[in-house]
């Protein structure tokens, strides 16, 4: 076999690259269409240059994350500004949406009660105390608002009165409050009495009704209203509605469960009536 | 220069530490627990305060500490007037007299007399509702509950107080 290919090796080596030549010019003599041999390199070929190609790739991408990392880190940290600042905008429209919304109810509240001297405040805290229900605002006696202003919705629902006063803040307490006392009309009838605080009805978000006239007659459901009797609440603003009736211990006098027309949780932003026209 | 003398730098050192201290619960109190509510109740942070006062401050310089803290608690609350202001100095006053012939300043001293302040404290407010309000037992829940969810924030106003005594001495 050595001497074989010692004698005739050159020869062999020729008819080899003669015949690889004669393939390739046969592959690529027809139109485009590869050839048997071309073919069968090709399939072998493939695979490999698909893994070349991908960890090519692969090495770029690691490049390429190496390379542009601080400044992808910039434009990322930009990004996050911008939409921080777009979130912020977006909140912002919709605080003042909803500051709007709550103006346009007071203007019709305004256009009923013309006698209505009103001050708007946000609530700013409320107490942390198991025995008061209470909240201070963020305005005081500096913008006009005195101690036993009645305080409400931008719907007309009683909130509370003010109870404390410095000068740029105010503690109001609400409607549910121990120490609470208002005078109402009850139902269709009118039948007065007095909304007070309880503070077994308190911690439940509610308020008693007691104090009714003689033979009045109360129901659940029955909306109460404020009687405007005395100087502190004007006439017909919306307390809430009865949820029971119930008698006192004796069995003699009936008092109603009153539920404000308002969740105080949701309080935001609330009117102190400055002044108001007393109806004798 | 007898104000210099009295003003010594350990003796600033004390009232900027205890001025913070009392700073600190009472934000802690008018804001985070303001918005933190177990059920339908509050935690009362102030009452273990003006136990640490007396038990690490001594009758006089508690009570003192003390004054200050129900003054601005009085303050804080729509509901009192001077209550806290009578309350919390006579706290720090008995249980500074307590420490200084009875009890010891450890953590489990400051947790009983914590937890009897905050019963006696409860019973007071409650004893405003129920001069004001009708019988009802929710008072006496209330000062339970109140009690309870307030020893787990005792624990904290404990160290402070501890910490700083034990770097003066």
């Amino acid at each position: 076999m050595k001497d074989f290919i010692r004698k005739n090796g050159i020869k062999v080596g020729v008819i080899v690259l003669a015949v690889i030549v004669l393939i390739g010019f046969g592959s690529v003599a027809r139109n485009g269409q590869v050839g048997a041999g071309h073919n069968a390199l090709g399939i072998v070929k493939a695979p490999i240059q698909k893994a070349v190609s991908s960890a090519v790739n692969w090495l770029n991408s690691i490049y390429g994350y190496l390379y542009n990392y601080d400044s992808l880190l910039a434009e990322n940290e930009s990004l996050r500004s911008q939409l921080a600042d777009a979130q912020e905008s977006a909140r912002e429209g919709i605080a003042a949406s909803e500051e709007n919304r709550r103006l346009r109810e007071l203007l019709n509240l305004r256009e009923k009660h013309r006698d209505y001297v009103l001050e708007s405040s946000k609530v700013v805290l409320w107490s942390s105390t198991n025995w008061s229900s209470a909240f201070t605002i963020s305005k005081g006696s500096s913008s006009g608002i005195e101690l036993g202003d009645p305080v409400i919705t931008e719907y007309g629902v009683l909130v509370g009165q003010v109870t404390e006063l410095g000068s740029s803040w105010a503690t109001v307490s609400t409607l549910i409050d121990v120490n609470m006392s208002v005078g109402a009309f009850v139902g269709h009838q009118e039948a007065s009495g007095m909304v007070v605080g309880d503070y077994a009805l308190m911690k439940n978000k509610n308020a008693k009704v007691s104090y009714l006239a003689d033979n009045a007659q109360i129901y659940v459901g029955d909306e109460v209203l404020t009687s405007g009797s005395g100087t502190s609440f004007p006439a017909g603003l919306v307390i809430g509605t009865l949820t029971n009736v119930q008698t006192e211990a004796g069995g003699q006098i009936e008092f109603g469960i009153l539920k404000p027309a308002i969740d105080y949780s949701d309080l935001v932003q609330v009117f102190i009536i400055k002044e108001f026209d007393v109806v004798e | 220069m007898k104000l210099r003398e009295y003003f010594t730098r350990e003796r600033l050192r004390k009232i900027i530490f205890y001025a913070l201290y009392m700073f600190i619960a009472l934000v802690v109190q008018e804001i985070v627990l303001s918005g933190l509510r177990l059920g339908k109740y509050y935690a009362f942070l102030l009452p273990s305060v003006a136990v640490a006062l007396g038990m690490f401050e001594g009758s006089f310089w508690g009570s003192m500490l003390a004054l200050v803290l129900g003054l601005f608690t009085d303050l804080m609350y729509p509901e009192t007037v001077i209550m806290y202001m009578i309350l919390f100095p006579a706290t720090a006053f008995t249980v500074g007299f307590l420490v200084r012939f009875f009890l010891n300043r450890s953590f489990l001293a400051y947790m009983g007399s914590a937890f009897i302040c905050l019963i006696v404290t409860g019973l007071v407010q409650g004893l405003k509702v129920l001069m004001t309000d009708s019988f009802t037992i929710e008072v006496f829940v209330t000062v339970v509950v109140q009690t309870l969810i307030s020893l787990p924030l005792a624990v904290l106003c404990y160290f402070p107080p501890m910490r700083f005594r034990e770097s003066l001495s």
